[in-house]
């Protein structure tokens, strides 16, 4: 009984702050200060007084008003003890309009205003009715508050004299619903944090519960929660990084989800331009280092101790400190959305524009939550470099360590080295912004040109830091699914490392059109060209690995053949921007939207996808459902291509990125700039269709994860045939994750020695033969 | 760990180095102020001592030198000069006003 | 490698830990030092709003609070990581088992692992001022020009040139040396930032003298232990007075008998300056009216950066001072101080290339 009390607890304060939620919404703006009457005269309310308020003609007031337009109204009352004075009215009458909307106005020396409110002077206190002037505003409702004195004219303040209040409203026209009313930023967001803090209070609870339902104690629930949050093993880091990836990249979708809504249809007004800023900004900050970032940590957190067989990563503790800045700056960047004041300039955040006066405020809170996760980084960045070098087992040399380590190792590399670049930028836009630096100050001699170089110095490498993890997990997965080794594993290790070095001289391809140096600008051409050749090392090795092997179509399998694909797609349209003068002309098109989601939707989160599938068995001790997988799969790659291929056409076309709508020319003769061909309307509802069936198709496989975690089938040690480390400890594996360093000794030697270890890792568990 | 210079402590004897080099430093300051020296030679006077002081802190304090560790440790410490040296001379050293130099036939304006 | 393989062991996440089993266990440290900074950091944010504008009265005096509670959280986070090391004493140090770093301990890698990303903050500043230092025409050059740009622009009151700091501090700035130091010819304004330089030397070597005592088996514990600790102390002494001149120097500046100094700020040298007075050298009452926003942006946060790794160096050094004052650095884990020194060299390391760049040229 005791529990059945506490839920009931539970839910009653959520239900209650669910109702209070909405109130916590600000007061309006209106003033209102006038409760008591005419403050030269005490009295009481009386129903015997009553205000009126009607057009300057005596006529009624009418229900709606046209926009900014200037009424004549007469305000006034009757009744009450001046009515009774009937024959000489001296110092009878008074009172108080205030206007939530719109400007009152005196139109004689009757009346006076007095702190926006409208009241009588001296020589109008003989009067029982008055005449003034009403601005109407552009659009909402305007309620009056009128107060009225009926007073003897005794100059005594005595109970004598009455007074009444009346309020009196008026529409735009047309326009009957209340528009919503500015809401204190800060009170919004602060109680959307409460909600969400509430709803997840709720959802790890019931994840308690389904860990252990039959022996389910609320004594047990302080030291679990607390272990997760305190923990510093390896493992449930990378589950938390894994989940708080997973929460973003479903934010970061819907926001993309509302802007294709947007962009459905040509001069579309569901979201202002305002919005439309703010949407994208977050969306691409969200989906690079608040959802890409984070699951490739924690499949890296997962994964890598065990394919190295470590015991855990080098700094524990340091690594639950880079998880938990995570979340906490992921409040700082969203800040702000809720009262829609968050930052819209572009994940890009190029200056003057960010340090600009005009830019939202939510800004700095997102340059200083950005400033949280390159510590977040960096502090990872030391634990897996030294991770990686020095902890590896017994017999594991730079040449035996699994593709994967060794992308993650790479990527690791190239954020470690150029993240600071960005950090000091972001330092140095949050000063300015703050305490008014001026280093992106163009009046004060500062070159927004800096930010671009800073940013881009990072933020090219940072490209490769989220697409190589995603090249390691296809070789994993295309190797095991071939069953054999991968083809060519030290030119895919020498192609890694290329990119990665590469990746610092290429960066200028972002900058063509930014006024860089001419000479920069052709080094960076060929450079950026010389990139598709490791590329296409990597490419050429997956098809060769599936040539002489043996495919097994598991769901993994085909996201990595999905991932081949859409890759290969992506990496063909990007060949097209080294060029300056084809980048030039295509640069803030679409054309530049399609290419980017094509190597970071096909490639980082087919990847990822593929991962999850590949991994979700040794992370949970579960199998997925693989049905499930394969319908996802199906669903998911179709309305992929046509989200992202019909974009190709519209950017030739001209549709520029950024914008917040576009629109259609007359006829095909006509030649307004930037108007687009009739048919671009269609392709643009056809791609936001695609869009929700790929955002809805993903829901599959959260609903597939959950079920499986629940009812799914126990997961072997080795389920796929893999044949690296993380396979030969237990599903779900122990802590530490090994009881014995395992030792790795190198396959051709044992070929000789044991013939029967190289087969048992060889032979996947349906006991099919290995064919060449 | 007692390592020796001249036959005495290497610390006690890097950290004299780098006194006498600051205060050789700040002297050569006070001399180009009161115009002893030219600007010239100020900038390559504090160029070479920065020098030999970043090396003396590195090597000593730092034991890049002379533990069996060394030689990788420097390695490693080095291993950033690629990508700074790629900084320094793509944003460091071009020019903010660079499209102004360009020769006439390859401009728009 | 000593990792504790017993499945049921839990440490205290509040600490102190038990370093026979190993690797730490649970900790609340991480999650309350997130918690802080993210406090502070909107704090921050919510505090100073003047962007562009430059309006000094824009900023919500109410949310200052906010950036001492992020403080304190981070303190306070810092205090359970402490509590949770103090009983460290050097029995669990794993090693390093792969090339290229072989036996060499695994912290020690990872200290110079993140003094790589160290180099590349700083390499990042000095790009920075390099890259506005070159792209900036001088002031004194417009004025040796007549007045005039290089490319024949006449200047126009308020435009940006650049002022060196080392200008105010050991240039030609009439103010700055009225009263030259014991007739040496040094400007007083140079002394604070010259004091600095030697403080830091210093420092860096009672570091490495702590190191070498720690590693001394031949004195006994008390006073070995008595002796780092005043080693450990005389570098954070030296390291407050580092800042303190700063402080004097920036915002404060001195006059002591004859020795007078002005800080930056009542010379005018602020990243809020649109119009400073430029006279140069041998060009009698001509002056510029000169926007040198941008040269002092730079100088403030290249050294104020630098200035940031000094506290972050005073923070740890007073938790090891204090940890040495309980006898916690034997041999065993001297290397603890040499850890911490490589950072602490890697700062001394940085002025010298700060000190020559920023305040000399």
């Amino acid at each position: 009984m005791q529990v059945n009390k506490k839920i009931i607890a539970i839910f009653s304060v959520l239900m209650v702050a669910m109702l209070l939620a909405p109130s916590l919404q600000a007061r309006p703006t209106g003033i209102s200060n006038v409760e008591t009457g005419c403050s030269c005269h005490t009295g009481s309310p009386s129903s015997d007084v009553s205000a009126f308020m009607t057009l300057a003609n005596g006529s009624e007031l009418p229900d709606e008003y046209n926009a900014a337009q200037t009424y004549s109204l007469l305000v006034g009352f009757t009744g009450g003890p001046a009515d009774a004075e009937v024959v000489e009215r001296i110092n009878t009458g008074g009172f108080n309009l205030v206007a939530s909307k719109g400007t009152l106005a005196s139109s004689d020396d009757s009346t006076q205003l007095m702190a926006g409110q409208l009241t009588h002077t001296e020589s109008g206190n003989d009067q029982t009715s008055w005449a003034i002037e009403w601005t109407s505003p552009t659009s909402g409702t305007s309620s009056f508050t009128l107060t009225v004195n009926s007073v003897n004219g005794d100059n005594q303040a005595t109970d004598a004299d009455h007074w009444a209040q009346s309020t009196f409203t008026m529409s735009s026209m047309g326009g009957g619903a209340e528009p919503l009313e500015d809401a204190n930023g800060l009170t919004v967001l602060f109680s959307a944090i409460i909600l969400v803090m509430l709803l997840l209070f709720v959802a790890v609870v019931y994840v308690f519960y389904r860990t252990n339902p039959e022996g389910f104690s609320w004594s047990a629930f302080a030291p679990w929660i607390a272990d997760w949050l305190t923990s510093t093993d390896h493992k449930k880091i990378g589950t938390l990084y894994f989940v708080a990836g997973l929460f973003y990249f479903v934010v970061g979708g819907v926001l993309a989800l509302l802007m294709r809504t947007q962009l459905a249809v040509p001069g579309n007004d569901f979201l202002t331009k305002d919005e439309y800023n703010q949407f994208f900004t977050l969306h691409g900050t969200i989906m690079i280092f608040l959802a890409a970032m984070p699951m490739i940590n924690g499949f890296a957190n997962w994964i890598v101790p065990l394919q190295i067989g470590a015991k855990d990563l080098a700094f524990p503790r340091i690594n639950a400190m880079a998880f938990w800045l995570n979340p906490v700056a992921s409040v700082l960047v969203m800040s702000g959305i809720f009262s829609s004041n968050a930052a819209d300039v572009g994940w890009t955040g190029y200056q003057p524009i960010t340090s600009w006066v005009g830019t939202h405020p939510g800004a700095t809170m997102w340059i200083a939550g950005q400033i949280m996760l390159v510590a977040s980084s960096t502090l990872a960045g030391i634990n897996f470099i030294t991770t990686i070098a020095s902890m590896r087992a017994p017999g594991m040399g730079w040449m035996q360590m699994p593709l994967f380590t060794w992308s993650i190792l790479v990527s690791i590399m190239c954020l470690f080295i150029s993240i600071p670049a960005f950090g000091i930028g972001l330092v140095e836009a949050l000063l300015d912004r703050t305490v008014a630096t001026a280093f992106f100050n163009v009046s004060a001699g500062g070159d927004p040109v800096l930010w671009s170089h800073l940013f881009w110095y990072f933020g090219h490498p940072e490209v490769y830091v989220v697409i190589l993890p995603a090249f390691g997990i296809v070789s994993e997965v295309l190797a095991t699914s071939a069953r054999r080794a991968i083809f060519g594993y030290r030119s895919m290790v020498y192609a890694l490392a290329g990119i990665g070095f590469v990746s610092f001289i290429v960066y200028g391809h972002h900058m063509l059109t930014s006024g860089m140096s001419p000479a920069l600008r052709f080094v960076m051409m060929l450079t950026t060209m010389a990139v598709a050749v490791p590329t296409g090392i990597k490419i050429f090795n997956w098809l060769k690995t599936m040539h002489r092997g043996s495919l097994v179509y598991r769901t993994h399998t085909l996201w990595a053949l999905g991932f081949l694909v859409t890759f290969t797609l992506g990496g063909i349209s990007g060949m097209f921007f080294p060029a300056i003068s084809m980048n030039t002309h295509l640069h803030e098109t679409y054309f530049v939207v399609a290419h980017f989601h094509y190597v970071l939707v096909g490639g980082v989160v087919f990847g990822l996808f593929a991962a999850i599938y590949y991994w979700y068995p040794k992370m949970t001790g579960r199998m997925m459902d693989e049905r499930l997988g394969v319908i996802h799969f199906l669903i998911a790659f179709i309305s992929y291509n046509g989200i992202f291929w019909p974009m190709h056409k519209l950017g030739l076309w001209g549709m520029t990125r950024r914008h917040h709508t576009y629109f259609l020319q007359a006829n095909e003769y006509s030649d307004v700039i930037g108007t687009l061909p009739p048919e671009a309307a269609g392709w643009n509802m056809f791609i936001t269709i695609n869009a929700f069936i790929f955002g809805l198709s993903s829901i599959l496989m959260i609903i597939n994860m959950i079920v499986s975690l629940i009812k799914g089938q126990k997961a072997p040690a080795d389920p796929w045939g893999g044949w690296s480390f993380e396979w030969l400890t237990t599903s779900p594996p122990p802590t530490p994750s090994f009881d014995e360093i395992p030792t790795l000794i190198d396959v051709n030697v044992h070929e000789e020695k044991e013939p029967n270890w190289l087969m048992r890792m060889m032979v996947p568990d349906d006991q099919e033969e290995v064919s060449h | 760990m007692s390592h020796t210079i001249f036959g005495k402590d290497a610390y006690n004897m890097n950290f004299a180095m780098l006194m006498i080099l600051t205060v050789i430093e700040v002297g050569a300051v006070a001399a180009s102020v009161q115009e002893i020296i030219t600007s010239q030679m100020i900038i390559f006077v504090l160029v070479s001592i920065g020098i030999v002081k970043f090396l003396g802190i590195a090597f000593i304090f730092m034991h890049l030198r002379m533990e069996e560790d060394s030689n990788i440790l420097t390695m490693t410490a080095l291993f950033p000069v690629f990508f700074i040296g790629i900084m320094i001379a793509v944003i460091a050293l071009t020019s903010p006003a660079s499209p102004d130099s360009l020769p006439a036939w390859c401009r728009f304006w | 490698m000593s990792y504790d393989d017993d499945h049921e062991h839990h440490g205290s996440p509040w600490g102190p830990h038990d370093w026979s089993h190993g690797a730490p266990h649970n900790s609340w440290a991480p999650i309350i030092v997130s918690l802080g900074i993210g406090v502070f950091l909107f704090g921050f944010a919510s505090t100073f709003a003047m962007n562009e504008t430059m309006d000094n009265t824009i900023y919500s005096a109410g949310s200052l609070p906010i950036v001492l509670v992020g403080f304190a959280i981070i303190l306070s986070g810092f205090l359970i990581w402490w509590r949770q090391d103090i009983s460290f004493e050097g029995h669990y140090e794993p090693k390093s088992s792969g090339v290229p770093f072989k036996n060499i301990d695994i912290r020690k890698v990872g200290i110079w692992v993140f003094l790589m990303s160290e180099m590349m903050v700083f390499s990042t500043l000095f790009s920075t001022y390099i890259r506005y230092r070159i792209g900036t025409e001088s002031c004194q050059a417009i004025l040796d020009n007549h007045s005039t740009f290089s490319n024949g622009v006449p200047f126009t009151p308020g435009d940006a040139c650049w002022i060196p700091a080392s200008y105010f501090i050991a240039g030609s700035h009439s103010e700055s040396w009225t009263i030259s130091l014991g007739g040496f010819g040094l400007p007083d304004t140079l002394v604070p930032g010259a004091i600095n330089t030697f403080a830091l030397i210093i420092s860096s070597f009672t570091v490495v003298m702590a190191l070498q005592t720690a590693k001394r088996e031949d004195l006994d514990a008390d006073e070995r232990s008595r002796k780092v600790r005043n080693y450990l102390a005389a570098t954070l002494v030296l390291a407050t007075l580092f800042l303190t001149l700063k402080m004097i120097e920036w915002f404060i500046g001195f006059n002591i008998g004859p020795f007078h100094a002005p800080s930056l700020m009542e010379d005018g040298y602020t990243i809020h300056n649109t119009a400073y007075p430029f006279a140069g050298s041998g060009h009698g009452e001509e002056h510029l009216t000169a926007n040198l926003r941008l040269s002092a942006s730079t100088f403030y946060v290249a050294t104020g950066t630098h200035g940031a790794h000094v506290f972050g160096g005073m923070v740890a050094l007073s938790y090891m001072t204090f940890k040495a004052h309980k006898g916690g650095y034997s041999p065993s884990n001297a290397v603890s101080i040499e850890y911490f020194g490589l950072y602490w060299h890697f700062v001394d390391l940085v002025w010298v290339l700060v000190f020559p760049a920023f305040y000399l040229y």
